[in-house]
C-alpha cells in the first residue's frame, strides 16, 4: 500500500505517493528526475549516492525514502545559485578533482556536509570524513586538495560577506 | 546488488507508546523495527529478510538524547546517531573512549543517520559500540507492553545476530555507570583497509589502585573474535591486583588471544585473527593503563 | 616560454562544468519514450550441460514484452582476438562458468524483467570444474573448450639471443616467482546500455563502452547486421579500465531485444554481475631466471609465466604474450626467452586491465632485481641506472624506444624522495623501495587484422568562423581525452581552447579504435593534430587568394592571423565583414589584428563549409617473429617510482606512508592531467599490491562480488603522491606526446615490495600484501632465522 511522502528537495516541496520499500535514491532519480545523484554499489558500500539530509550526509541508497518524509534535502541539482557554481564545485572543477565523474556528486555533497561542520578541516579529517567514498579514477589527492581549496573559497566568501 | 526488496506494511509511529503498541499487535508475525537501517535495508534488498511490517522508530525523538556526566553516569537514548554520540561534548575523559569508537564506524554517512540502538540490537558480533559497552559495564534498557527492565550488555547478546530482546520490545536506553576513579579506557579494532569493519577489535578499561601501578578493577571485551562481543575473563583475572607492566600486558593478550574463538571467513583464517586480537588487548591495555593512570 | 600557445598547459577539463554539476548524462540517467528493461538470466553453476530450456513460464508474465535464448541469438562465434572467437551471445551446449548467459527478457519494467527471468526453467547437467592452474592442467581434467586442448587457451614461447650460451657467463643467476590474484577493475559506474531499432533497420546502441568502434563490429558479425546499420554512441563513461574494452553480452542481449521488440531496451548490469562479466586483470604466477655479471650488468632473462583465464579467451592471447614481451625494456637486455601459458578455467573471464599483461611480470622482475643488487652489494637504483635504456634502443624482442626518459625518471625520484638518505638507513619497520617500468603508446595494430586507419578525426568551423567542432569516435572515459583532443585541435589550428568544442564517442564520427592500450593521446592525439592543420591551411589559403600573401607567409596564433613579413591592407577584408555582421552584437574590433574567426568566414564565402580530416595509422612496426605484433607500439612511456612503507610488525599491516613517481609522457599536452593519471594508477596498483583479490568458492561462485567486500584504497588508504612529469619529445606523436594512463602502473607494486623489505628484511613472493600474509611471512621469516 502506498504511503504520502512529503518532503522538501532543493528547495522544492514534493508530495508524492510511494511504495514503502522504495529507497531514497530512487525517489529522487527516478522520480524526480534528478540523476546527478548515482547508483554504483547500491548496497551502501561506495557512497555515490551521497546527499545532505538536513544538513547531514547520507546515502540515498540506505534510507527509505518514507523516512525522509517532513526532511530537507539537498542534492548535486541544488548545490550551484542558477548559474553560479558553488565554491565547492569551483573547487572541485580547477582542482581536477574527479576524472570520469561518476562519484563526483557524492563527493562533493559529503565535502559540503563536511564545510558545514568544519570550515577548515586538516588533511587526515578530511580523509576521515570521505573515507565512505570510493573512487577509482583519482587516488584521492586531488579530491583532498579540492576539498582544502573549497574550504579557503568559502572563507574569503565569508569575509566578503557573499552569500553562502 | 539486485535490489529484490519485498513490499511491507509501513509504520511510523509517532511516541513510544504508539510503537509499543504496535509491536505487541505484530511483533509475533514478520515484523522488522527500522531505526537507522543501515544493516536492514541491506538486508532487505537482497531479499535476506522479508518482513510483512516494518515499524518505523527512527522519527521517535524521545529517544533521541544523551544526558549525565562523569558523576553519575550516561543515558544515552537508542535513537541516538553514531555521529551524535562522536561529537557530543559528554564523551569527556573515561567516557572519549566512546566518542573514540564511534569515530571509526564505518562512514561519516552512517554515522550520521545509523543509530547506537539499531546497532547494539542488531546484535552483529563484528560491531563496534558493544565491545566498549561491554567494558563499561553498560545496562540496556528493554521497553515492552508488560514494562521495562534492564539487561546487562554482557547478558545482551547471546550469538550470531542473536539478542535478548523479545518480540514485543524495544531497545530504547544505554546506561553507562559512572567509572570510578583512576579508570582509564581505550579501544581499538583492526580492519583490511583503514576505516573497514572490524577482522578483530579490543576495548579495555582499568582502574587502578591509589598508587597508580596496581590493577584494582579490569574489564577487557573482544569483538569479531566469537559469536558474540565477549569478556576475555582469564586474561582480565591475570592482571587485576597486579602491578601492570609491559610483559605483564603481552602475557594477558596470549591469555585473551587463547580465550577468544574466531572462525576463518573469506578474508581471514581463524588462526590470524586469534593472535591479532591478543595484540590488538595488549595494546590497548597498555593504553588504558596508561590513561588510568592519568586519571 | 614554451613554444606552444595550449599546450603544455593545465587548462581545467572540458567535460568540467558537466560533471562538478552532476549533468554529466551516464547512461543510466537515459531513458526514451516507451522504453523496455532487459535482464539476463545467469548461470548458478560454473561448468553445466545444458539438456533444455523452458521459457514459457517467462513468456506468461504480464508485462514481459520478449525473451531470447540462444534459438533467436544464433550460434555466430565472437571474442576479441580473431585466433580465438570462443563466445557465443547465449550458451547453448553448456555453461563454463556461474554467470554465463543463458537467455534475456525484455519487459515493461526492472522488476517484471528480473522476476521473468527467474521463471526460465534450464535444464542443467552438472559437469566437474576445473578454477585453478593445477586443476586445469591435471591429467583427465575436464576441458573448459573442447579446442584447448589440457585447457591451455594460449600458449607462447619466445626466445631472442641465446638465454643459456648467456647464463654460463653471467657470476650470479637468480630464480625467484611471484603469485597474484584477480583483480577487478571496480569501476564506480557498472556496464550499461539502451539499444534502439527502428523501421529501417538502424540499430543504435548507447553503451558504457571503452571501444565504440569494436563493440559495433562485434554486433554487426554476432547480430548478422551491415556495420553500416550499426551504430555505438557512448554517452559519459564512468571509468573503463579494460573490462570495458570489449562488446559484453549486455551489449548483445540489448541489441537482440531491441530488435525482438522493435522498443528501445535499457539494461543495466548490478554490481555483482559487474564481477561475474570480469574482463578485468589475470591471476598471473610467474618464475623468472635472470643472469648478471658481478658489475650489475644483466646478460639474460629466462622467464615463465601461467595465467588463470577463467571461461573465455576474450584478450587472453595479447594478455599472455604482453606478459613476456613487456619486459624487454627498459634495461638492456640481450637474451631472452620467455614460455607463456594462458589457462582456461570454470571462472569468469579474464581480460584486460590498466598495465595489460605487465604489471605482475613486471613486479616479479623489478623485485628480483632488487634481490640481485643486495648479493651483489649494490644500490638498486644503481644497478637500474647501470643497465638503463635510452633514446634510440631498441629491445631483443624489437621494440623501438624512440624516446626514453627512463633515466631522468630514476633520477628525478632519487633526488624527490631523498633516497640517498633513507635507502637502508631507515629505523626497523621502515622503508623505502623503487622500481620502473614502461608501456606502450597504443598497440601497432588493431585487435583484427586490418589495413583500416586507427582514428580519423575530423574538425568542422562554424559558418560564423567561431568555433570548431573536433569529431572524433575516440572514448572519452574519465582519463581526459576530450580535453586533450580539445587542446591539440586549439593548437594545431592556432586558436584559444574556447573556440574548440569536441563530440566523441559516437561511431557516426568515424573509426577510433578506443580507449585501450594507452593508444589515444598519440593515435588519435596525431590525426587530430592533422585535422587541424588541415582546417589552418584551407583558412590560410583562402586568405591568400584574398590577400595575395603566399600561404607560408602566413600563420595562425592565439586566434590571430600572423604576417611573417608585411602585413597586407586589411581594410577592404574587414569592412566586408563588417557588413555581413551589422546585426551581430560580437563584432570584433576595429582593430589592424585580423582573427581566426574574421578569416574563417572569408574562407566560409568560397569554400563553404570549412572541414578539416585527419588520420592515423602506425608505421610498418616491430619483428617478424610471431607474436612480434604485441607489444610494437609507435612509443613508450615509462616511470620510476618510489614507495614509502612503514610496516607493523605485530599485526602485520603496511601503511604507505608516500608515493613519489616520475613519468616520461613526452610532451605534456595537460599537466594536471598527466599527474591525474598517474595518481590514478598508482591507486590502482597500491590496491592490487595490498589488498585485492576477487575470491570465489569451491563451486566457482563468488565470494566478495560487493564493493563493501572486494577491498579497495579509499581516502584512508592513500599516502601522499608526488607526480613528477618528465618531458622527453617522442618524435612519433603529436608535439612530441606519448602515453601516461599505464606505465605508471608498472613499477608500483614492485616498489612497495621492495619497500616492504626494507623495512623489515622479508621478501614475500604472493600478492596481495594484506596483513595476515604479511604477519605470516614475518612470521616464516623469523622462525628461519631463529634456526640458523
Amino acid at each position: 500500500m502506498k504511503k504520502e511522502l512529503k518532503f522538501v528537495v532543493n528547495g522544492q516541496t514534493y508530495d508524492l505517493w510511494i511504495e514503502p520499500k522504495t529507497v531514497l535514491v530512487q525517489v529522487l532519480r527516478d522520480e524526480l528526475g534528478l540523476k546527478g545523484t548515482k547508483r554504483s554499489c547500491d548496497s551502501g558500500s561506495c557512497c555515490a549516492c551521497t546527499v545532505l539530509l538536513n544538513g547531514k550526509a547520507v546515502k540515498s541508497c540506505s534510507i527509505l525514502a518514507l523516512q525522509a518524509n517532513g526532511k530537507e534535502i539537498l542534492t548535486v541539482e541544488g548545490l550551484a545559485n542558477g548559474t553560479q557554481l558553488h565554491p565547492i564545485q569551483e573547487a572541485f572543477l580547477d582542482n581536477w578533482a574527479f576524472q570520469c565523474g561518476f562519484c563526483t556528486s557524492g563527493q562533493m555533497m559529503a565535502a559540503k556536509g563536511l564545510l558545514d561542520e568544519n570550515p577548515d578541516p586538516a588533511r587526515e579529517e578530511i580523509q576521515l570524513a570521505m573515507d565512505g567514498h570510493l573512487c577509482r579514477c583519482t587516488g584521492y589527492n586531488m579530491i583532498n586538495e579540492a576539498i582544502q581549496d573549497a574550504a579557503k573559497r568559502l572563507q574569503t566568501q565569508e569575509e566578503q560577506g557573499g552569500a553562502k | 546488488m539486485k535490489n529484490i526488496m519485498n513490499n511491507f506494511e509501513y509504520f511510523a509511529p509517532g511516541s513510544l507508546e504508539e510503537a509499543l503498541k504496535l509491536l505487541s499487535q505484530y511483533g509475533e508475525d514478520e515484523c522488522k523495527i527500522i531505526a537507522g537501517g543501515q544493516s536492514l535495508i541491506i538486508l532487505l534488498k537482497q531479499g535476506l529478510i522479508t518482513p510483512q511490517y516494518v515499524i518505523d522508530i527512527k522519527g521517535l525523538s524521545e529517544l533521541d538524547s544523551i544526558s549525565g556526566n562523569e558523576k553519575e553516569g550516561l543515558k544515552i537514548g537508542a535513537l541516538t546517531t553514531h555521529r551524535a554520540i562522536e561529537k557530543s561534548p559528554l564523551m569527556q575523559n573515561a567516557f572519549c573512549i566512546l566518542a573514540e569508537m564511534e569515530q571509526n564506524v564505518s562512514s561519516v554517512e552512517t554515522r550520521n543517520w545509523g543509530t547506537i540502538g539499531g546497532n547494539i540490537a542488531h546484535g552483529d558480533p563484528s560491531g563496534d559500540p558493544a565491545p566498549v559497552m561491554l567494558v563499561l559495564n553498560a545496562k540496556y534498557k528493554l521497553a515492552g507492553a508488560k514494562g521495562e527492565r534492564l539487561v546487562e550488555a554482557e547478558d545482551f547478546t547471546s550469538g550470531y545476530f542473536e539478542t535478548d530482546i523479545g518480540h514485543d520490545e524495544l531497545l530504547t536506553e544505554i546506561q553507562i555507570p559512572a567509572p570510578p576513579p583512576r579508570t582509564g579506557a581505550k579501544f581499538t579494532k583492526f580492519s583490511q583497509l583503514q576505516g573497514d569493519y572490524a577482522i578483530a577489535s579490543a576495548a579495555v578499561s582499568m582502574t587502578l589502585d591509589a598508587d597508580k601501578k596496581t590493577c584494582a578493577d579490569i574489564r577487557i571485551a573482544m569483538g569479531s573474535v566469537a559469536p558474540a562481543p565477549m569478556r576475555a575473563k582469564k586474561a582480565e583475572y591475570l592482571l587485576r591486583g597486579k602491578v601492570i607492566t609491559d610483559d605483564l600486558l603481552v602475557e594477558a593478550g596470549r591469555m585473551a588471544s587463547e580465550e577468544a574463538s574466531p572462525t576463518s571467513d573469506a578474508e581471514i583464517s581463524e588462526q590470524y585473527k586469534r593472535e591479532l586480537v591478543g595484540t590488538l588487548v595488549t595494546r590497548v591495555g597498555k593504553e588504558a593503563f596508561e590513561r588510568a593512570a592519568m586519571a | 616560454m614554451s613554444q606552444y600557445d595550449v599546450i603544455g598547459t593545465r587548462a581545467p577539463r572540458v567535460d568540467a562544468p558537466a560533471k562538478a554539476t552532476g549533468r554529466a548524462i551516464f547512461v543510466d540517467d537515459m531513458s526514451m519514450p516507451g522504453m523496455l528493461y532487459g535482464a539476463l538470466l545467469q548461470s548458478p553453476y560454473a561448468h553445466a550441460l545444458i539438456r533444455g530450456i523452458d521459457v514459457s513460464a517467462a513468456l506468461k508474465l504480464p508485462g514481459v514484452k520478449a525473451v531470447v535464448t540462444h534459438k533467436e541469438a544464433g550460434l555466430v562465434k565472437y571474442g576479441v582476438s580473431p585466433a580465438r572467437y570462443d563466445e557465443t551471445i547465449f550458451c547453448y551446449d553448456k555453461v563454463r562458468q556461474v554467470g554465463d548467459n543463458i537467455a534475456a527478457v525484455a519487459a515493461v519494467d526492472m522488476a517484471t524483467a528480473v522476476e521473468a527471468a527467474s521463471l526460465i526453467k534450464v535444464d542443467y547437467e552438472e559437469l566437474p570444474a576445473v578454477f585453478t592452474i593445477e586443476e586445469a592442467l591435471a591429467d583427465g581434467a575436464p576441458l573448459v573448450h573442447d579446442d584447448y586442448k589440457r585447457n591451455i587457451s594460449a600458449e607462447v614461447h619466445q626466445e631472442f639471443g641465446d638465454v643459456e650460451a648467456a647464463l654460463k657467463e653471467c657470476d650470479l643467476i637468480k630464480t625467484t616467482s611471484l603469485k597474484s590474484k584477480r583483480q577487478d577493475c571496480a569501476f564506480i559506474e557498472p556496464q550499461g546500455c539502451i539499444a534502439t531499432y527502428d523501421l529501417s533497420g538502424n540499430l543504435t546502441l548507447y553503451s558504457s563502452t571503452q571501444t565504440t568502434h569494436y563493440v559495433q563490429r562485434s554486433l554487426a558479425m554476432a547480430l548478422g547486421a551491415p556495420v553500416g546499420k550499426v551504430r555505438v554512441v557512448k554517452p559519459y563513461v564512468g571509468g573503463g579500465f579494460g573490462s570495458k574494452a570489449s562488446a559484453s553480452h549486455l551489449e548483445m542481449a540489448a541489441c537482440l531485444l531491441a530488435m525482438q521488440t522493435g522498443k528501445p531496451v535499457k539494461m543495466i548490469f548490478d554490481r555483482e554481475q559487474v564481477f561475474l562479466h570480469g574482463r578485468a586483470r589475470h591471476q598471473f604466477v610467474h618464475t623468472m631466471t635472470t643472469g648478471v655479471k658481478k658489475d650489475g650488468t644483466i646478460m639474460a632473462l629466462k622467464h615463465e609465466a601461467w595465467l588463470n583465464g577463467g571461461a573465455y579467451s576474450s584478450f587472453g592471447i595479447a594478455t599472455v604474450y604482453y606478459a613476456g614481451s613487456l619486459l624487454g625494456g627498459p634495461y638492456k637486455l640481450p637474451n631472452m626467452k620467455y614460455d607463456g601459458y594462458r589457462i582456461a578455467t570454470n571462472l569468469p573471464a579474464c581480460g584486460a586491465q590498466r598495465g595489460h599483461g605487465g604489471v605482475i611480470a613486471r613486479s616479479c622482475w623489478e623485485q628480483q632485481l632488487d634481490m640481485i643488487a643486495e648479493e651483489l652489494g649494490m644500490d638498486p637504483l644503481e644497478l637500474r641506472l647501470k643497465n638503463i635504456m635510452t633514446a634510440g634502443d631498441v629491445t631483443c624482442n624489437d621494440l623501438d624506444m624512440s624516446s626514453l626518459g627512463m633515466k631522468e625518471c630514476i633520477e628525478v625520484v632519487r633526488d624527490a624522495s631523498d633516497w640517498k638518505n633513507k635507502k637502508g638507513k631507515l629505523p626497523q619497520g621502515k622503508g623505502i623501495g623503487m622500481a620502473c617500468g614502461f608501456f606502450v603508446s597504443g598497440a601497432g595494430f588493431p585487435i583484427y587484422r586490418s589495413e583500416t586507419f586507427h582514428c580519423t578525426v575530423t574538425i568542422k568551423v562554424t559558418e560564423d568562423g567561431g568555433t570548431a567542432i573536433v569529431s572524433t569516435a575516440s572514448a572519452e572515459i574519465g582519463q581526459g581525452s576530450d580535453t586533450t583532443f580539445a587542446m591539440i585541435a586549439a593548437e594545431g589550428m592556432g586558436i584559444p581552447l574556447g573556440m574548440v568544442r569536441i563530440e566523441s564517442g559516437d561511431t557516426d564520427f568515424g573509426v577510433d579504435l578506443g580507449a585501450y592500450s594507452s593508444r589515444q593521446t598519440l593515435m588519435t592525439g596525431q590525426a587530430t593534430k592533422q585535422a587541424a592543420e588541415n582546417v589552418k591551411m584551407q583558412v590560410l589559403d583562402a586568405l591568400s587568394k584574398e590577400l595575395h600573401v603566399p600561404v607560408e607567409d602566413m600563420d595562425i596564433k592565439k586566434g590571430y592571423i600572423v604576417f611573417k613579413k608585411d602585413k597586407p591592407d586589411l581594410s577592404a577584408l574587414k569592412t566586408r565583414y563588417i557588413k555581413e555582421h551589422r546585426e551581430w552584437t560580437d563584432n570584433p574590433s576595429l582593430d589592424d589584428e585580423l582573427s581566426f574567426r574574421e578569416a574563417s568566414r572569408i574562407a566560409f564565402f568560397t569554400k563553404g563549409t570549412i572541414v578539416g580530416t585527419g588520420m592515423y595509422k602506425p608505421p610498418e612496426l616491430g619483428g617478424k617473429f610471431k607474436g612480434a605484433a604485441v607489444g610494437t607500439s609507435p612509443a613508450y612511456g615509462c616511470s620510476a617510482q618510489i614507495a614509502e612503507v612503514s610496516v607493523d610488525e605485530q599485526t602485520g599491516r603496511i601503511t604507505i606512508e608516500k608515493m613519489t613517481d616520475a613519468h616520461d609522457c613526452g610532451q605534456a599536452i595537460n599537466r594536471t592531467s598527466v599527474e591525474a593519471q598517474m595518481h590514478g594508477s598508482m591507486a590502482m596498483g597500491l590496491g592490487e599490491a595490498l589488498f585485492e583479490e576477487v575470491k570465489f568458492d569451491d563451486k566457482g561462485r563468488l565470494l566478495n562480488g560487493d564493493l563493501a567486500e572486494y577491498k579497495m584504497p579509499t581516502a584512508l588508504d592513500m599516502p601522499p603522491m608526488e607526480a613528477l612529469i618528465v618531458e622527453s619529445h617522442e618524435p612519433n606523436g603529436p608535439y612530441g606526446a606519448k602515453e601516461v594512463g599505464e606505465g605508471n602502473i608498472m613499477p608500483t607494486i614492485a616498489a612497495v615490495l621492495n619497500a616492504v623489505h626494507d623495512a623489515i628484511g622479508v621478501r614475500i613472493h604472493e600478492l596481495p600484501l594484506n596483513p595476515e600474509r604479511v604477519y605470516l611471512a614475518i612470521k616464516e621469516y623469523r622462525e628461519k632465522n631463529a634456526k640458523q
